[in-house]
């Protein structure tokens, strides 16, 4: 193993960390190498194995700042930070990010991120389904609404119960939209406790 | 034979080998890589969660036309290092008396 390699191989690796992150990481391995000298560059290398396990414990690291909640260079936030969607999405990435680095057999890697990437596809089938049913319900109360209008003069009576009917409707989904965001939440949760806990057995060894 | 070392004991030997004077890291692995051994518990993660945590501060000093990174230990790396230090020496009580007491039959 080369130190050019090395430092490739990790630059790559840790390509997907915030810049500032991952230069520091980078200039920490510069400079240890520039300091070992030609005569110690070998045993420095020897000492720290593969440029792949060297990535995955930095990025292990990073992603449990990011799950602890723990202060960041790339952005503080108080204790409920970790909560917030945004948060939420980063930490699945890196959670990817760390199956793809871990140095396990191929074959488990794959598993896990296709069990991965099943779960949030079935999440996404189920928000787009849940989203449409939403949007038509809110469309035939304003359709309903506007149809009440244009009908107000040829049959009041029934314009009225139209546009009765269609407020009616509006209500609903007002009600309708706060439960449903709740468990639209719960869901994004489960499916991110789900790949955490798959994330930690493959790793549980190699990424301490 | 070498005994791993975990994570928390591994802070604690950063945090006394700087507080002796402030380090550079490939010094650091000099001192800690014959106890330690640097391909089991890689020393820039530590470091990095020293800093984080606010134990360690740093600062650049240019040697031989390149930087050469400094760590340096602070008040609070001082309190968690006298923490770590009175939890050794439970610890090593507790293991000595489970490996060295001699029977008396």
């Amino acid at each position: 193993m080369d130190r050019q390699f090395f430092m490739e191989e990790l630059a790559r690796r840790l390509s997907v960390l915030p810049p500032s992150e991952r230069e520091a990481a980078l200039g920490f391995y510069t400079e240890l190498l520039d300091e070992a000298g030609v005569e110690n560059e070998r045993k420095v290398l020897e000492e720290l194995g593969s440029p792949y396990q060297v990535a995955a414990k930095i990025l292990a690291e990073f992603a449990a700042d990011q799950t602890l909640g723990r202060e960041s260079a790339t952005g503080g936030g108080g204790p409920y930070a970790s909560g917030s969607p945004r948060r939420r999405i980063s930490w699945l990435w890196y959670l990817l990010l760390g199956i793809l680095a871990a140095p396990v057999a191929l074959p488990a890697a794959v598993a896990a991120i296709a069990a991965v990437v099943g779960m949030l596809v079935a999440l996404g089938v189920v928000l787009v389904a849940v989203g449409a049913g939403f949007v038509g319900w809110a469309g035939a109360g304003v359709g309903l609404f506007i149809a009440g209008i244009y009908s107000m003069a040829v049959f009041p009576a029934g314009s009225i119960t139209l546009i009765g009917l269609s407020l009616m409707m509006t209500a609903v989904t007002l009600l309708v939209f706060i439960p449903l965001r709740y468990v639209v939440e719960r869901m994004i949760d489960l499916v991110v406790r789900g790949a955490a806990y798959a994330f930690n057995k493959l790793t549980g060894g190699a990424a301490r | 034979m070498k005994l791993p070392v975990s994570a928390g004991l591994l802070e604690a030997c950063v945090l006394a080998v700087v507080r002796r004077g402030d380090t550079y890291g490939y010094q650091l692995t000099q001192e800690l890589g014959e106890v330690v051994g640097l391909s089991e518990s890689t020393l820039y993660p530590v470091l990095r969660r020293l800093m984080k945590e606010g134990a360690l501060s740093c600062y650049d000093q240019p040697v031989d036309g390149r930087n050469r990174r400094y760590y340096r230990i602070t008040p609070a790396g001082e309190a968690q290092y006298r923490a770590y230090i009175e939890a050794w020496l439970a610890h090593k009580m507790a293991i000595d008396n489970i490996l060295l007491e001699e029977s008396h039959g």
